[in-house]
C-alpha cells in the first residue's frame, strides 16, 4: 500500500488540511456555543424570573381565586352563572395549575438541561482546550515540518548548490584540462618553434660557417691575387732592372761611343800628325822631286780628300755627341720613368701592404667569426641540450598532463558519480518532497493513520497501523475499521460522526493488536474529497497518547542526515585535497612556466646576440663591398692611366723599335691587371650580389653569348650547336657569365687548324640516374653538357683547372687571368650544382653541369 | 664657318681632363672646352652661365664635393638645363649603376677607354652625335656608348 497513488496521499493531505481547518470550525463553533450557552444561561435566568413572575402570577391568582371565591360567595346567590363562571375558572385554575406544574416540570427540565448544557459546556471548553493544545501541537508539528521541509529545502538546494559548485569545478576543471592542453600544446609549439629555431640558428650557423669559409676562400683568393700583384710587382721590379741594365747598356754603349770618338779623335790627330809630317815630308821632297809635286798635289788632294772626310770624321762625332746628348736624354727620361716606376711600384707596395692588412684584417675577421662560429656552435650546443631539455620536460609536463588528464577523468568519472549520486538523491528528495511526501510523511507518523471509505473499510494503512494492530497492510485494507478496537460500536459511532459531520476530533478509542496488546489513542478524523468536492473517505489519525515514538524517529533521520552530511564533508574534503592537487600542480606549471620564460628570455637574449652578430656580419659584408667598389674603381683608374699615357706616347713619340716593344709590353701587362681586376671583380660579384632564381630558357641565354661572342666566332670559323636545350631555374645573369666563360674558353683553346665546334646540350634526369654520389637520388637535375673539339687538357688537371688563378698554359700562349673557370665553378655552387670536366690532350673537352632542376 | 661646339667637361683628375682635351684636339670637328674640377664647380658654372649654357656636358660620377649622380639628379630638377644633354665618363662600369643613371636622365654613358685612339674615336662619335642632334634618340639599348657601336654607327 505503500503504492498507494499520489491523488489519494493528497487527498488524505487534503483531509489533514480538512482536519485543521475543522479545527478552526470547531473552534468557532465552541465560542458560538458559548454564546449560545449564555443566552440559555440568560433565557434560563428569564424562565426563572418569569417563573418567579409566575409563581407571583398565581399567589395573586390564587388571592384572585380567593377575591373570586368571596365574589363568588358574595355573588354565588345571585348569579349561578357566574358559579358556572367559577367551575369554568376553576377548571381554568386547574388547567393552568396542571399548566403550571408543567411550566414547573418544564423549569426543571431546563434546570436540568441547563446542568447538562452547563456539563456539555464544559466538555466543550475542555475539547475546546484540547484542540487548542492539539491545534498548537500541530501547529508546532506543522513549523517543525516547514522547517524540516525549509531545512532539507535547503539541503535539496545545498545540494545543488553542491552539485552545482561540483559541476562547477568539473566544467573549470575541464576549462583547465583544456587550458593545460593549450598550453601543452602552445608549450609543443613553442618547442617546435625553438627547434625550428634551433635549427635555422644551425642552417644560419652553417650559413655563417659557409660564409666564413667563403671569406676564407675569399682571403685566401686575395692573398693569391696579393701574391699575383707582388708577383708583377716583383716582374715589374725585374723588368725595372732590366730596364736598368738595358740603360747601362745603352751607357755602356755610349761610352763605347765616345770611347770610338775619342779614338777616332786620336786617329784624327794622329791623321793631322801624320799629314804634317806629309807635308814635311812633300816639303823635303818638293825641292827633291818635282815629280813628288804632281804627286803631293794627289796627296794635298788626297789630304784634301782627309780632311773633308776628317771633318766628315768630326761632324759624325759631333752627330754621334749628339746621338749621345740624345740618347743622355731619353736615359734621363728612362731614368724618370724609371723613378715614376720604382714611385708606382713604392704605391704598388703601399697598396699591397694595404691589401695585405686588409687581409690580415680579414683574418682576423675571419678568425673573429670562427670564434664567433664556434660561440654560436657552442650557443646552438647549448641550445639544443636546452631543447633537449625542454624536450624531455616537455615529455614530463606530457606526462604529468596525461597524468593530469587521467586524475581529470577519473576526478570526471567521480563527478559524474557524484552527480549520478547527486541526481538520484534529489530525485530521490524530489520524490520525497513530491511523491513520497505526503505518502512518508505518513508513513513516519508515529501515530497510526488510515483511511476509511464510505462503508467503514480501511482503505489505506500507514506503518504505524500495522504495528499498532500487528496485522500486515494487504490483511488491514478492505477489512472493517471498527474491528480493531475493543469497542467496535464507538469506533463505527466515531467514523460515522465525522461521515456527517466531516470531521471528528480527539475521539478516544483503543486499539486492540492481534496479541491482545491495548493502546489507546485518540483519534482525529477528517472527510477528504477528490477535485470535484465528492466526499471519497475518512481520514483519521491515531494519536497514541501513551508513547512519543517519532522523536526517535527523528533522531534516526537526523543520524541518516548526519551520516549523509558526513559523507558529504568526506566527499568535500576528497575534492578539497583534489583541488590542493591541482592548485599544487598549477603551482608547478606556473614554475614550470616560469623557467620556460627564462629559457625563452635567454634564447631571446641569444637571438639578440646573433642579431648583433648578424649586424656586425653584414657591417663587414659591407666594408668587403666597399672593398669591392674601390677595387673597382681606385684600383682601375691609375692603371687606365697608365694605359692611356702609353699609347699617347706610342702614338706620337718616336720611339725606338725596342722602346716601341717595352711598351707595347707595358700595355699588355696593363690590360691584362685591368682583365684581372675585372675578373676579380666579377668573381667577387658572383659571391656577394643577391641570387634571385627565375625560370630561363637556356637557349636564349647561348644566343645572347653567342652575339657577344660573334667577331671570336667568324675568326675561328666556330659551329656553336645547342640542341635539348629546355628551361632551367637559374640566376640569369651569372648563367649567361658561365656560358659566356664556358664557351669563350672553347673557343679560345680551340685546334688553330680544326674548325671550333661546340656542342651545348641538356636533360632533365633524377639524380638517381646520374650516378653520381652527391646528387640526391630523389631530385631532379637539369644536366647541360657543353663540349668542343679543342685541344683539351691533361685528364689529371680536370680539378685544378677549376680554381682560381690556376692556367695549364702561358699568358704568351693563351691569354687569360685564370678566373674564368673558378667563376663558372662559384656559379654552379651558387646554383647547389655541381660541375665536372672531362678531357684528353688533344682530344676536346666535355663539361657537365648538374644544377637542380 | 660653323659655330664651334661648346663643350663642358666636370672631372675632377688633370690626366683626364688632359686626354680629353687632347682627344678633341685631334678631331677635325672645331669645338671649344670648359671644365670644372669638381660638382659643387660644375653646378656653379651652370648657375652662372644662363645665356651661355654648353651644347653638351660630360660629366665624371666620382668627384670630390658633390658627385656625379648628384649634380645629374640637380641639373635634370632645374628646368632651365632640361636641354642640357649629360654624358656620363666613368671609369667604372657597374649594370645597377648605369641602370640607376638611365633612369636618372643621362643621355649617354660612356666608359673611360684604357687606349687613346679608341678615347678619340668614342668621342668623336659622341661629338657628332651631339652635332646631329640624335641625343633626343638615347634609349636604353644605345645608352652605353662602346667602342663597338661607336665604330659600327660610323
Amino acid at each position: 500500500m505503500l503504492n498507494t497513488n499520489k491523488t489519494q496521499d493528497e487527498k488524505l493531505l487534503n483531509a489533514l488540511q480538512e482536519l485543521a481547518f475543522e479545527k478552526e470550525e470547531n473552534e468557532k463553533l465552541a465560542v458560538a456555543l458559548r454564546l449560545a450557552n449564555n443566552e440559555l444561561a440568560f433565557q434560563k435566568e428569564e424562565k426563572g424570573k418569569r417563573a418567579a413572575e409566575l409563581g407571583i402570577a398565581n399567589i395573586e391568582l390564587a388571592f384572585q381565586d380567593e377575591e373570586k371565591g368571596k365574589r363568588a360567595a358574595e355573588l354565588g346567590i345571585a348569579n349561578i352563572e357566574l358559579a358556572y363562571q367559577d367551575n369554568e375558572k376553576g377548571k381554568r385554575a386547574e388547567e393552568l395549575i396542571i399548566a403550571n406544574k408543567e411550566l414547573v416540570f418544564q423549569d426543571e427540565e431546563k434546570g436540568k438541561r441547563a446542568e447538562e448544557l452547563i456539563i456539555a459546556n464544559d466538555e466543550l471548553v475542555f475539547q475546546d482546550e484540547e484542540k487548542g493544545k492539539r491545534a498548537v501541537e500541530l501547529i508546532i508539528a506543522n513549523i517543525e515540518l516547514v522547517f524540516q521541509n525549509d531545512e532539507k529545502e535547503k539541503r535539496a538546494a545545498e545540494l545543488a548548490i553542491a552539485n552545482r559548485e561540483l559541476a562547477f569545478q568539473n566544467d573549470e576543471k575541464g576549462k583547465r584540462e583544456a587550458e593545460l592542453a593549450i598550453a601543452n600544446r602552445e608549450l609543443a609549439f613553442q618547442n617546435d618553434e625553438k627547434g625550428k629555431r634551433a635549427s635555422e640558428l644551425a642552417i644560419a650557423n652553417k650559413e655563417l660557417a659557409f660564409q666564413n669559409n667563403e671569406k676564407e676562400k675569399r682571403a685566401d683568393e686575395l692573398t693569391i691575387a696579393n701574391k699575383e700583384l707582388a708577383f708583377q710587382n716583383d716582374e715589374k721590379e725585374k723588368r725595372t732592372a732590366e730596364l736598368g741594365v738595358a740603360n747601362e747598356e745603352l751607357m755602356f754603349q755610349n761610352d763605347e761611343k765616345e770611347k770610338r770618338a775619342s779614338e777616332l779623335d786620336i786617329a784624327n790627330k794622329e791623321l793631322a800628325f801624320q799629314n804634317e809630317e806629309k807635308e814635311k815630308r812633300a816639303a823635303e821632297l818638293a825641292i827633291a822631286n818635282k815629280e813628288l809635286a804632281f804627286q803631293n798635289d794627289e796627296k794635298e788632294k788626297r789630304a784634301n780628300e782627309l780632311d773633308i772626310a776628317n771633318k766628315e770624321l768630326v761632324f759624325q762625332n759631333d752627330e754621334k755627341e749628339k746621338r749621345a746628348a740624345e740618347l743622355d736624354i731619353a736615359n734621363k727620361e728612362l731614368a724618370f720613368q724609371n723613378d715614376e716606376k720604382e714611385k708606382r711600384a713604392a704605391e704598388l707596395t703601399i697598396a699591397n701592404k694595404e691589401l695585405a692588412f686588409q687581409n690580415e684584417e680579414k683574418e682576423k675577421r675571419a678568425a673573429e667569426l670562427d670564434i664567433a662560429n664556434k660561440e654560436l656552435a657552442f650557443q646552438n650546443d647549448e641550445k639544443e641540450k636546452r631543447a633537449n631539455e625542454l624536450d624531455i620536460a616537455n615529455k614530463e609536463l606530457v606526462f604529468q598532463n596525461d597524468e593530469k588528464e587521467k586524475r581529470a577523468a577519473e576526478l570526471v568519472i567521480a563527478n559524474k558519480e557524484l552527480v549520478f549520486q547527486n541526481i538520484e538523491k534529489e530525485k530521490r528528495a524530489s520524490e520525497l518532497i513530491n511523491a513520497n511526501y505526503a505518502r512518508s510523511l505518513i508513513e513516519s507518523s508515529m501515530d497510526p493513520l488510515v483511511t476509511i471509505n464510505a462503508e467503514g473499510k480501511i482503505t489505506d494503512v500507514n506503518e504505524a497501523s500495522i504495528k499498532v494492530t500487528g496485522v500486515e497492510r494487504q490483511k488491514l485494507i478492505g477489512t472493517n475499521f471498527s474491528n480493531y478496537f475493543t469497542s467496535p460500536e464507538k469506533a463505527q459511532k466515531g467514523y460515522l460522526q465525522a461521515f456527517e459531520k466531516g470531521f471528528v476530533a480527539d475521539y478516544g478509542l483503543t486499539i486492540k493488536h492481534e496479541n491482545g496488546k491495548l493502546t489507546d489513542v485518540l483519534y482525529n478524523a477528517t472527510v477528504y474529497k477528490d477535485d470535484m468536492g465528492k466526499v471519497l473517505g475518512v481520514f483519521a489519525a491515531a494519536r497514541d497518547v501513551t508513547e512519543q515514538k517519532w522523536a526517535k524517529d527523528l533522531r534516526i533521520a537526523n543520524k541518516e542526515l548526519a551520516f549523509q552530511n558526513d559523507e558529504k564533508e568526506k566527499r568535500a574534503a576528497e575534492l578539497d585535497i583534489a583541488n590542493q592537487e591541482l592548485v599544487f600542480q598549477n603551482d608547478e606549471k606556473e614554475k614550470r612556466a616560469a623557467e620556460l620564460d627564462i629559457a625563452n628570455k635567454e634564447l631571446a637574449f641569444q637571438n639578440e646576440e646573433k642579431e648583433k652578430r648578424a649586424a656586425e656580419l653584414i657591417i663587414a659584408n659591407k666594408e668587403l663591398l666597399a672593398f669591392t667598389y674601390i677595387s673597382s674603381h681606385d684600383l682601375q683608374e691609375p692603371l687606365r692611366k697608365i694605359q692611356t699615357f702609353a699609347t699617347i706616347i706610342l702614338e706620337s713619340e718616336t720611339l725606338t723599335e725596342n722602346g716601341k716593344n717595352n711598351f707595347q709590353r707595358m700595355q699588355l701587362a696593363a690590360s691584362r691587371m685591368q682583365q684581372l681586376i675585372d675578373d676579380l671583380l666579377a668573381f667577387s660579384r658572383i659571391s656577394t650580389t643577391e641570387l634571385i632564381f627565375e625560370k630561363v630558357d637556356l637557349n636564349i641565354i647561348i644566343e645572347e653569348v653567342k652575339a657577344d661572342l660573334k667577331d671570336t666566332i667568324l675568326e675561328k670559323k666556330a659551329y656553336i650547336e645547342a640542341f635539348g636545350t629546355c628551361p632551367v631555374n637559374i640566376i640569369a645573369f651569372q648563367f649567361r657569365q658561365l656560358m659566356y666563360n664556358l664557351i669563350s674558353n672553347a673557343l679560345k683553346f680551340s685546334k688553330p687548324d680544326v674548325p671550333c665546334h661546340i656542342q651545348i646540350s641538356s636533360r632533365i634526369l633524377k639524380g638517381n640516374k646520374l650516378n653520381i654520389d652527391s646528387l640526391s637520388p630523389e631530385k631532379n637535375y637539369c644536366h647541360i653538357t657543353v663540349k668542343d673539339n679543342g685541344i683539351g687538357f691533361e685528364p689529371h688537371f680536370n680539378e685544378r683547372i677549376f680554381e682560381v688563378f690556376q692556367k695549364l698554359h702561358g699568358k704568351e700562349v693563351y691569354a687569360g687571368t685564370g678566373i674564368g673557370l673558378a667563376i663558372v665553378k662559384k656559379i654552379i655552387e651558387n646554383h647547389n650544382g655541381l660541375i665536372t670536366a672531362t678531357s684528353e690532350l688533344n682530344n676536346g673537352a666535355q663539361f657537365d653541369i648538374y644544377i637542380p632542376a | 664657318m660653323t659655330k664651334p661646339l661648346n663643350i663642358l667637361l666636370a672631372d675632377d683628375d688633370k690626366d683626364d681632363r688632359l686626354f680629353f682635351k687632347m682627344a678633341l684636339d685631334a678631331l677635325s670637328t672645331p669645338t671649344e672646352l670648359e671644365t670644372v674640377v669638381d660638382g659643387e664647380k660644375l653646378m656653379v658654372y651652370l648657375a652662372e652661365n644662363p645665356k651661355n649654357l654648353p651644347d653638351v656636358l660630360f660629366l665624371d660620377l666620382n668627384m670630390p664635393r658633390k658627385n656625379g649622380f648628384e649634380c645629374l639628379t640637380e641639373i635634370r630638377q632645374d628646368k632651365t638645363l632640361k636641354n642640357l644633354p649629360v654624358i656620363i665618363f666613368s671609369t667604372s662600369y657597374e649594370q645597377e649603376v648605369v641602370n640607376q643613371l638611365f633612369i636618372n636622365g643621362a643621355k649617354y654613358f660612356m666608359r673611360k677607354p684604357a687606349e687613346f685612339s679608341q678615347l678619340k674615336i668614342i668621342i668623336e662619335k659622341t661629338v657628332s652625335l651631339i652635332l646631329e642632334k640624335d641625343v633626343a634618340k638615347s634609349s636604353r639599348e644605345n645608352f652605353v656608348l662602346t667602342l663597338q657601336n661607336s665604330l659600327f654607327i660610323k
